[in-house]
């Protein structure tokens, strides 16, 4: 065996999966080539390095935020659930109703009460709360009208005193995606519009917030209504 | 009426539906962070698969062979959203970017403690091709093997051998190279050092 081939072998070598004759041919190889021998050692210490990383656990409070949300977010509007997509449904539509195949929501922090509130959102004056809307058609649209408006207590990290931002953007099939890194800046309740309009028709959702005074953990209700 | 058939009309679909994905859940979102790299993101993403499969109870729950195929909806709805959504992310206007929307360039594991190797090689994974980093994850990382990979991703297992290799390859470069360079930085800083301590002496 020559070191070409031995290279060759030698992921297969590292993962097991050589034949029980080359094995003996990669690892004779080896022992008299020093330059195989430190690539096989590289990989090998890699790969244990690799399976060493720490992984992410899913605590109990998570896993069960996790279902909460589904459930309510469902039950809440089970029309609006139906239209997600899965890979294997295909839709149809027709073009004058383009508006009706966009969905709007958000995902957000929330928490929910023993009283049965649906949808809570924390915000905290001095740090940045990242709302994700997600705006999901079941085609790729080549332009719409986006509007964000923020009521006066809040604000939107990196547009100053702006309350309102509007652009035109395409809409890709599938889920599109707005981060929208919000600070609440007074106290009171607050509201994030957010408004997709296609040829005067428009689709809107409301994220109600409320302000929380640093160290004095308060949690208010939100309503997300679709337009 | 059986008491079994009783029970089950009993149950809610919160809870059936609870009771079909809780025991894979947790690998779920070992493979949602494993894709998105951050737990944010793994978070968002595995609440989104959860919110589209709740109204399907009934197709789950027939279903054979069910981790697999969460496994493989999860990936699908990373590709279908969340990966697209970095590009996505560009529809709104240039100059109206905040400054803070996610681009997904995070570097993962901020908050988990790490070796200075493990560090080297987080590092160098951010800097291969996604194809073989996700591949690397799920395999080296992970440890799924590679028809489970196949199953996952829906790519035949010969692709995956090839980019397994080649970005195992790649990863070795770069961290030899991330280390070749940390080596250097430590000697120049040393030098500096050195030459600064000279200075002091020399001024005394």
């Amino acid at each position: 065996m020559n070191c070409d081939q031995a290279k060759a072998l030698i992921n297969a070598y590292i993962d097991k999966s050589l034949s029980a004759d080359d094995v003996v041919a990669f690892e004779s190889h080896c022992a008299d080539c020093d330059d195989c021998k430190r690539e096989l050692d590289a990989l090998s210490r890699q790969k244990q390095l690799l399976a060493s990383l720490p992984a992410v656990e899913l605590d109990t409070e998570l896993r069960k935020r996790l279902f909460d949300t589904a459930v309510k977010q469902v039950d809440a509007d089970p029309v609006e659930a139906k239209t997600t997509s899965m890979p294997s449904v295909v839709y149809r539509f027709a073009a004058a109703a383009m508006i009706s195949a966009i969905a709007l929501f958000a995902a957000m922090p929330y928490i929910s009460t023993p009283e049965g509130e649906d949808k809570y959102m924390v915000l905290v004056s001095d740090q940045v709360q990242t709302i994700t809307v997600a705006i999901e058609s079941e085609q790729a649209i080549d332009m719409v009208k986006m509007h964000v408006e923020l009521s006066d207590n809040l604000e939107l990290k990196g547009f100053g005193s702006k309350r309102q931002v509007n652009w035109d953007a395409g809409l890709k099939k599938g889920v599109n995606v707005i981060s929208l890194p919000i600070i609440g800046i007074a106290q009171g309740e607050g509201d994030i519009t957010t408004r997709v309009q296609i040829n005067g028709n428009e689709k809107v959702m409301h994220i109600k917030t409320q302000y929380r005074q640093p160290g004095n953990v308060y949690y208010g209700p939100v309503e997300v209504m679709q337009g | 009426m059986s008491i079994i058939k009783l029970f089950k009309l009993r149950t809610t679909p919160a809870d059936r539906f609870e009771q079909l994905v809780s025991p894979h859940i947790g690998l779920m979102y070992r493979l949602a962070y494993r894709l998105c790299q951050n737990e944010d993101d793994a978070e968002e993403v595995l609440q989104l698969l959860l919110i589209k499969l709740y109204p399907k109870l009934d197709e789950l729950d027939q279903v054979d062979s069910l981790r697999p195929w969460l496994m493989r909806s999860l990936y699908n709805l990373y590709v279908d959203s969340y990966r697209k959504q970095q590009r996505t992310l560009a529809v709104i206007s240039p100059d109206e970017i905040p400054d803070s929307i996610e681009t997904g360039d995070r570097n993962p594991y901020q908050e988990i403690e790490l070796d200075d190797q493990q560090r080297l090689i987080v590092d160098a994974m951010q800097q291969i091709n996604e194809e073989q980093r996700i591949v690397i994850m799920l395999h080296d990382v992970e440890g799924y093997t590679l028809p489970e990979v196949s199953d996952i991703l829906q790519t035949p297992v010969g692709t995956l051998k090839s980019r397994l290799h080649r970005g195992r390859t790649t990863l070795r470069e770069l961290a030899d190279k991330e280390l070749a360079d940390k080596d250097q930085a430590d000697k120049e800083l040393f030098a500096d050092q050195y030459r600064d301590t000279s200075n002091e002496e020399s001024l005394l």
